[in-house]
């Protein structure tokens, strides 16, 4: 999406005057999420919609299950398999899946399931930057809603520096600043880091620490929603079948 | 008290916890790894998070029994879809063989796969390993696994064991071989 208006003298202007960028926020502000676990009317294990400000991707899990062919990468252990798909950038999924599926296969207690097959697979709905890493908060949700035990649950921000100044989260217009784009995955609970990949060469490590420290605290705010949502599900699920009394 | 916990949520000292399904220990703390519901035995002691889903995410492992149905019968083995392990239905089949020497315990090379299952036959057995590529290798080797539920071939009906070996159709009276579990 290309918008106008913002540039003066040929270069954008990303953060104004009064430090707040293009589309209102603070540099230290994630966008608005909104996700739901679980849409009703889908035959698939497990699924989930995130929606980050005008970033929307839909999740789904299915498994795990019998592996149907007798072609398999690890002959033992659990086939993981991810699929990305966003019609408006196809080349993005041959770089997108491989680290999603490392990602989540260093999360999720693979050893458990011997001799199975997970196959995992994103779409992007709308496309406005962080699109990584809201695949990752989608696909965390639904390996939730799908019960596949995992150690912990990801949490995925990105973070920019533009001029000079840290700011978290994305969206399209701010994506093609041309300064460096940090994309950072963390584990919840255990705050120890999954995912940390890096467009361009930083200046000094003291910059990296500030992007990470500032993606971290971006991390856990969408931790915070995601956690209620995951709450929300249990609760309703519960009274639902009388398991919890209150 | 129950708590609602989700992955990667402290459940308390490796100790204090059985190892039970939802759970992971690392270092000396357990975790939970699903979302769920902490379940309690009756001194307070957590034994299992519990997923409320319609169907959990489990899978067939060596010495778990299983309940599965007979697709195809062959004299070397019998192909089988598993169903239902440890009591958990599966959201999805797996494939299994009960090959012709882990019919039964005793005479294994006078049993015969065509007097022991028909394809229909609901059967009890235990997964004795993860097999080759395609198939998990079942046994109903013990007492208390073989078929279960069987319909005769003349009528229909469901027929009923008469002994060990052996199942009658309540119709029209005629027994039919089988390896029958005991119950």
């Amino acid at each position: 999406m290309k918008r106008k208006g913002y540039g003066r003298g040929g270069r954008n202007e990303y953060i104004s005057l009064d430090g707040l960028r293009v589309d209102g926020r603070r540099p230290e502000e994630v966008r608005h999420i909104a996700c739901r676990i679980g849409t009703p009317g889908n035959s698939v294990d497990g699924n989930a919609y995130f929606e980050q400000g005008n970033t929307r991707v839909l999740a789904t899990v299915v498994g795990p299950r019998d592996r149907k062919s007798s072609t398999h990468r690890n002959e033992e252990g659990m086939d993981l398999k991810c699929n990305y798909s966003n019609r408006q950038d196809r080349r993005s999924a041959r770089e997108f899946e491989p680290l999603l599926e490392n990602m989540f296969r260093s999360v999720i207690l693979v050893d458990q399931y011997p001799k199975s097959r997970l196959d995992i697979s994103v779409e992007v709905i709308q496309a406005d930057g962080s699109l990584l890493c809201a695949a990752v908060n989608a696909i965390s949700l639904a390996l939730l809603h799908a019960g596949v035990p995992m150690k912990d649950m990801i949490c995925a921000a990105t973070v920019g520096m533009i001029d000079g100044m840290c700011v978290i989260d994305l969206n399209g217009y701010e994506s093609s600043a041309d300064g460096p784009v940090l994309q950072i995955g963390v584990l919840a609970q255990t705050g120890s880091i999954s995912l940390l990949d890096i467009s361009t060469r930083l200046s000094s490590t003291s910059q990296l620490q500030e992007m990470v420290s500032a993606g971290t605290e971006g991390c856990k705010g969408i931790y915070a929603v995601v956690r209620s949502e995951a709450h929300d599900l249990i609760i309703r699920l519960a009274s639902s079948r009388g398991v919890l009394g209150a | 008290m129950a708590r609602i916990v989700t992955p990667g949520s402290i459940l308390g000292k490796a100790g204090e916890v059985s190892d039970g399904l939802g759970c992971y220990v690392e270092g000396d703390e357990a975790f939970s790894s699903v979302t769920g519901i902490t379940h309690q035995d009756g001194r307070g002691r957590l034994i299992s998070v519990d997923v409320i889903r319609e169907r959990k995410a489990i899978v067939p492992l060596v010495g778990s029994v299983v309940t599965c149905r007979v697709l195809r019968i062959n004299s070397r083995f019998a192909t089988v879809e598993i169903l239902v392990v440890d009591g958990i239905p599966l959201r999805s089949v797996f494939r299994g063989i009960i090959r012709v020497q882990d019919v039964r315990e005793f005479e294994v090379d006078q049993v015969d796969i065509p007097k022991s299952f028909r394809p229909g036959d609901i059967v009890v057995a235990e997964v004795i390993s993860l097999g080759d590529k395609q198939y998990h290798s079942l046994s109903t080797a013990k007492d208390e696994h073989g078929v279960i539920h069987a319909l005769c071939s003349q009528s229909g009906e469901a027929m009923v064991p008469i002994n060990s070996e052996q199942m009658q159709c309540p119709k029209t009276q005629i027994n039919e071989w089988r390896k029958v579990a005991k119950s």
